[in-house]
């Protein structure tokens, strides 16, 4: 049922092409609403996590309603529904692991959740018969699990701080292939047919995924410090060209594979904060990065408690939110890029000192179609 | 008329299209309308010169030339007068001009120019040739120095510091009292451009590596050490005065020659996380001291070297965020085994615990997150290696909903009423809106309905 839903669905409520129309609708639907316009407050998402949030994923476009699912250091995953008229969300159900999350992933279909823990092990959630069952298994906690579907195969990529990064068919209790990682992983994208993982030691590795995995190239770092969150993004034939790399010095470098010229790659720096606080300036973790899915704009949120988005073609910011009261430890766009979703939680940046299970763990749903439209080119 | 006569054309501004009779009002012109600094307006020379002005100084980005037609706002590009004017733009300026077409904001020269503001700044520097964000190139030189001291312990090279060397050693000559009052005074004639306030456990630290690194030497350098770095001195309130007065008694009772022994225990990396290279410092102090001990000034520079080093108080200043991500330093630090994030620099602070391990990594390391907990309302499934066949099935399109699943049980989760994810729920408390939101009830959705809403999503709410 679960895969017959969601072909039927699929085209008949696609909302890409339709977006021109929906501004005249909504606006003279709600007009005083329109012209208040007063600082719009994001939508909090009901029932949030117990503990901090540490990954965010909407469902793929390839189901016509949209969930979200978070994972959480208090060792559960939770799906919401989320209405895109209304921005109301209905939790729905949570699966728990036996250490905290650390990432979370759809399959294509948006039928299973993968789900990485510091249990050392991956669970796969079927939705449809709300169970799990393990897929994957490290000697380590998993940093990261990614779904690929290639031409050949189709597998669930996991790495851990056991430095290995292993590809599981989700039904055999080994891994199809595994390979060896310089370091422990801190961060991993994968953008069919391009993955990349960023490692402890600022190591950089790009993987090349169709036919067989293989290592593809070992760059050096374009950052000086610890990398924390990476995002691969597209290029105007949709096909993956590049990645986003964030470091723990406030600082992201856009990063291509194959740079037509060396200027192509630049670094900026962001989460910091403005003038100086006892003399210094306070310079924050990127925690998440994530690439807008039609504009090709970036979201960046940081353990200053903001996010902003930028465009990194015209290299320029577009926004930056007010400063929340907790660090922003995980964000993500939905399919066709209406929503912005964050996560405020405490991220660890100070310390255990300075954590407090009393502070509210909170998600926000943004909506963000306008704030990232790319800079006008005139 | 019967000649042709082949006019050059008047210099122009790339940004704003204006023509000038003299290159050298162009370029006043720029510095006037395009590269001021909009909030202490300073007057810098190129664009990118610009933005790093206001990111360094004032932490703000700028991502427009002010006063720059839209087209022709770029900031990376570097203009100064005529020169690094894109070809493409020249040629169609030319073109423009030959045509007799006039373009957008041309005017005779120089109204403005002439104004007094004009006046407060040099003209003749050659223009700043940084780039945003190439950080390498904006490392001072200083930078250098840690390697230096790692691979030559015997230092003869290192003249910068002569200079100030030889003011220690003038003060050397004075009693200790005196040595004090003058460099106090000195700091406070503000020797030096740093703004740092340093907390008295700093401070106390500070003195504390002082007196280790004075050890070495005799007794008649040490505040030649001190005031190799001024700044510390002028940030030192009365508790570190205090302190390093104790430091000094100190070390006179202890002699000159046989402090070496006291060098490690007197650094505590993990105590001062705002410290700069600490850790990757500390052995080529510790070096030093023990290899050398034949040339009593040498000794003096090393220690005066490495304090600078220690202490922050390079010229790196002006360069906050960048100047110091030392590649140097960071070798040694990253051979060991628990590394350590280094400090940015004297102007700002990474809020990063100082270990060099992911936050994640940290934190789940606390107890609390690693006494496994048994989940209360999850499905467990079998271990995969007793029953791999049944692991996730494939996507099945005709598979049964999900009644066969159990649900689950104690969740505090199902605040929307109750309601099983996977379960089509046409029936209680689904939101009125969107009646079916169940799988494989997607005939009910109104395609109206769903195509209204990309764009317009949530923003009734508005």
């Amino acid at each position: 049922m679960f895969g017959g839903g969601a072909t039927t669905g699929f085209g008949t409520s696609s909302s890409f092409g339709a977006v021109p129309q929906n501004i005249s609708i909504n606006s003279s639907i709600n007009p005083t609403q329109q012209a208040q316009n007063v600082q719009p407050r994001d939508f909090e998402v009901t029932s949030p996590p117990d503990d901090s949030v540490s990954c965010l994923q909407f469902s793929p476009p390839t189901i016509p309603q949209i969930f979200l699912i978070a994972g959480s250091w208090d060792n559960n995953v939770r799906c919401w529904e989320v209405d895109r008229t209304t921005g109301k969300t209905v939790p729905k159900s949570m699966q728990s692991m036996t250490g905290p999350i650390l990432d979370v992933c759809w399959s294509d279909d948006g039928t299973k959740v993968f789900m990485a823990s510091c249990d050392k092990t991956v669970k796969c959630w079927d939705l449809g018969s709300n169970s799990t069952i393990q897929v994957a298994q490290h000697d380590a906690p998993v940093k990261s699990c990614h779904w690929i579907k290639a031409q050949n195969y189709s597998a669930v990529m996991t790495t851990s701080w056991d430095k290995m990064i292993k590809f599981w068919d989700t039904r055999a209790p080994s891994p199809m292939l595994q390979l060896q990682l310089p370091e422990r992983a801190y961060c991993v994208d994968v953008s069919y047919p391009m993955g990349v993982v960023g490692t402890a030691g600022r190591g950089l590795i790009i993987y090349k995924l169709d036919n067989t995995p293989t290592e593809f190239k070992r760059i050096d770092s374009p950052l000086k410090y610890q990398h924390r969150c990476i995002s691969i993004f597209k290029d105007k034939t949709n096909q993956p060209t590049g990645f986003a790399l964030g470091s723990v010095e406030g600082r992201v470098a856009i990063q291509y594979v194959n740079p037509s010229n060396p200027k192509d790659n630049f670094t900026f720096k962001c989460h910091r904060s403005n003038g100086t606080n006892q003399g210094f300036q306070d310079i924050y973790a990127v925690n998440d990065i994530k690439f807008h899915p039609e504009h090709g704009t970036l979201a960046t949120v940081g353990s200053d408690g903001r996010y902003s988005f930028w465009d990194k073609d015209a290299r320029t910011k577009l926004k930056t939110s007010d400063q929340m009261e907790q660090p922003i430890t995980a964000c993500a766009f939905n399919g066709d890029g209406q929503i912005f979703a964050y996560a405020v939680s405490y991220d660890w940046s100070k310390g255990h000192e300075y954590y407090s299970p009393q502070k509210k763990n909170q998600i926000f749903l943004h909506p963000c179609y306008e704030d990232l439209k790319p800079r006008q080119k005139t | 008329m019967g000649r042709k006569k082949k006019k050059p054309l008047k210099p122009w501004c790339w940004y704003c299209n204006r023509e000038f009779e003299d290159e050298k009002i162009l370029i006043q012109h720029q510095k006037a309308k395009h590269f001021k600094c909009q909030v202490c307006h300073k007057k810098l020379y190129t664009g990118p010169g610009l933005v790093i002005h206001c990111m360094q100084v004032h932490k703000e980005t700028i991502d427009k030339i002010p006063n720059a037609l839209p087209h022709r706002n770029n900031i990376e590009i570097e203009i100064y007068g005529m020169e690094g004017i894109p070809v493409a733009d020249a040629k169609e300026h030319e073109a423009l001009k030959k045509s007799g077409g006039i373009p957008v904001g041309s005017k005779s020269s120089g109204r403005n120019n002439s104004s007094s503001e004009e006046d407060d700044e040099p003209e003749s520097g050659p223009p700043k040739r940084v780039k945003l964000d190439q950080q390498v190139s904006l490392v001072p030189p200083q930078q250098q120095q840690p390697e230096m001291m790692l691979n030559h312990p015997q230092h003869h090279h290192q003249q910068q510091f002569a200079p100030v060397n030889a003011m220690n050693m003038n003060l050397a000559a004075m009693n200790n009292n005196a040595a004090m009052a003058n460099m106090m005074n000195m700091t406070a004639a503000g020797f030096h451009p740093h703004h740092q306030i340093m907390s008295p456990q700093q401070q106390n630290h500070m003195m504390n590596n002082m007196a280790a690194a004075g050890m070495m030497n005799r007794m008649g350098l040490h505040h030649g050490m001190m005031t190799a770095n001024p700044f510390m001195m002028a940030a030192a309130g009365a508790a570190g005065m205090n302190n390093a007065m104790a430091a000094m008694q100190m070390q006179q009772m202890m002699g000159g020659g046989g402090g070496g022994m006291f060098v490690p225990h007197q650094f505590h990396p993990g105590m001062q996380p705002q410290h700069v290279p600490v850790r990757p410092l500390f052995p080529s102090a510790a070096a030093t001291a023990a290899a050398v001990n034949n040339s009593a000034a040498n000794n003096a520079i090393d220690a005066a070297a490495a304090l600078n080093n220690m202490m922050g108080s390079r010229p790196s200043a002006t360069f906050p965020a960048y100047g110091s991500s030392t590649a140097p330093a960071s070798k040694p630090v990253e051979v060991k085994k628990a590394p350590s994030i280094i400090p940015p620099g004297s102007g700002s602070r990474i809020i990063h615990p100082l270990e060099d391990l992911s936050l994640e990594q940290i934190r789940a390391r606390m107890s609390k997150y690693q006494k496994p907990v048994v989940p209360s309302h999850s499905i467990s499934a079998p271990p995969m290696l007793l029953n791999p066949t049944t692991a996730a099935a494939p996507p099945q399109p005709q598979s049964q909903p999900s009644c066969s699943a159990p649900p689950p049980q104690g969740s505090n989760f199902s605040g929307g009423g109750g309601n099983q994810f996977p379960r089509p729920s046409s029936s209680n408390s689904g939101p009125p809106v969107n009646p079916s939101y169940g799988y494989g009830q997607n005939g009910n959705h109104n395609p109206h309905h769903h195509q209204n809403q990309p764009r317009g999503m949530m923003m009734p709410r508005f």
